[in-house]
């Protein structure tokens, strides 16, 4: 008969033995797809708002042939090779949890092309509009000040660098304005740094 | 005729039942609620949720039964709660690798399934001490009925907070959003009432007279 400590432990390693065999399996399965569906979400976007056909099985391809990927220390430019349009990552704290975006902007790194929001996790229905489409519309052609960057409120004048705020959504408008505009500051910085699309 | 009757006597039709109104788990036991206000604004994550737990429930409480006999009585929690982030896991991970967009919706709940009392409920009142087969029945009732209780919420909420069904317009447009209904609060609501409405049909109350 075995001591009943010694069966504690050794059915303890058993059984550490099998799930996490178990589970390196599950990871040797899905590793592959997961990290796809990440890349999947940016390059899909960048490649939206070029204005690329694209599918899930060949995104990776067409991204490869249309973008260039510029690497700095701060920040990751992706220039589209027709058009220059240039797009990053923008990121912060939002009501709930962390926000990521992509934001496109044309070649005078002002005005805006595409905006596309990557991952959130704000009120459904309130602040979680930062991520629907018809939002996200109202993002381009807006022409971002080199001072003060955009302008999102509740009360617009008119102005080239003004987006309306969600309703209900005030705390998350704030946060996303705080963030675009932090990382557009950078981003020109780093941009202009470097002298521009030049190789 | 006589077949339906004597259905009613058989084990699995009891402990079917048992899960899926008696002993419903949301419901009467009042377990997993954490997740049952999260995830209920919309129904696609309620039905991805109750699949995902349901899943859990049968995998874990069916492993579980199948070693009952080895466990020894000292570390059988820490053996459910290996077992159980086992699964959960392998949930995660296909969820990810397959259903990314319901994956990013449902967010760190999916992790969460860990903590829900629902699983280790079973796994500890049940599967230690009956054979797999009832193990996979019990563990079936218990998903179907946090299943059903979620997707009976997501509808409500859903319908209220969006004026959608499975994104499906079913309110008239003139229809006004109620934004507390997209949020935990709204849940709890719906929850209180259903509560109340299953206590009174099954006659199941706290205290006597």
């Amino acid at each position: 008969m075995m001591h009943p400590h010694v069966k504690i432990i050794s059915f303890m390693v058993v059984l550490g033995l099998i799930v996490s065999g178990f589970l390196v399996g599950m990871d040797l399965l899905t590793r592959d797809r997961i990290e796809r569906n990440q890349a999947y979400r940016l390059q899909a976007a960048i490649l939206a708002a070029n204005d690329y056909d694209f599918t899930i099985g060949n995104f990776a391809e067409v991204f490869e042939a249309n973008i260039d990927t510029i690497e700095t220390d701060e920040i990751t430019f992706y220039v589209d090779q027709d058009s220059g349009n240039i797009s990053f990552v923008i990121e912060g704290g939002g009501v709930w949890g962390p926000i990521t975006a992509v934001m496109t902007l044309e070649p005078d790194f002002r005005t805006i092309v595409a905006m596309r929001v990557l991952s959130q996790e704000e009120t459904p229905g309130l602040g979680g509009v930062v991520a629907e489409a018809d939002y996200l519309a109202k993002y381009v052609g807006v022409i971002l000040d080199p001072e003060t960057g955009i302008n999102i409120t509740h009360n617009p004048t008119g102005a080239d660098n003004e987006v309306d705020a969600i309703t209900g959504g005030t705390r998350t408008s704030a946060s996303f304005e705080w963030m675009i505009n932090q990382r557009y500051q950078t981003a020109k910085q780093v941009w202009e740094d470097r002298g521009g699309d030049d190789e | 005729m006589i077949k339906l009757i004597r259905m009613k006597y058989t084990k699995w039709y009891n402990i079917m039942r048992e899960g899926l109104s008696r002993n419903n788990p949301i419901l009467i036991a009042v377990l997993g609620i954490c997740s049952a206000l999260a995830i209920t604004n919309r129904v696609d994550n309620a039905i991805a949720m109750g699949i995902g737990v349901t899943f859990v429930i049968i995998a874990s409480s069916a492993t579980v039964s199948l070693i009952r006999q080895f466990i020894p009585g000292r570390v059988r929690m820490v053996t459910y709660m290996a077992i159980i982030s086992t699964f959960v896991i392998a949930v995660q991970m296909f969820m990810e690798g397959f259903l990314p967009d319901i994956a990013e919706e449902l967010g760190p709940y999916v992790g969460l399934i860990i903590t829900n009392c629902i699983v280790m409920g079973r796994a500890e009142a049940f599967a230690s001490k009956n054979p797999v087969k009832y193990t996979v029945i019990d563990g079936l009732a218990n998903g179907l009925g946090y299943l059903f209780v979620l997707v009976s919420i997501a509808v409500v909420r859903e319908a209220l907070a969006f004026g959608t069904i499975l994104d499906m317009r079913v309110m008239p447009s003139t229809w006004v959003n109620w934004t507390v209904m997209a949020i935990a609060p709204g849940g709890f609501f719906i929850l209180g009432l259903y509560i109340w409405i299953m206590r009174s049909m099954t006659k199941n109350y706290e205290t006597q007279g």
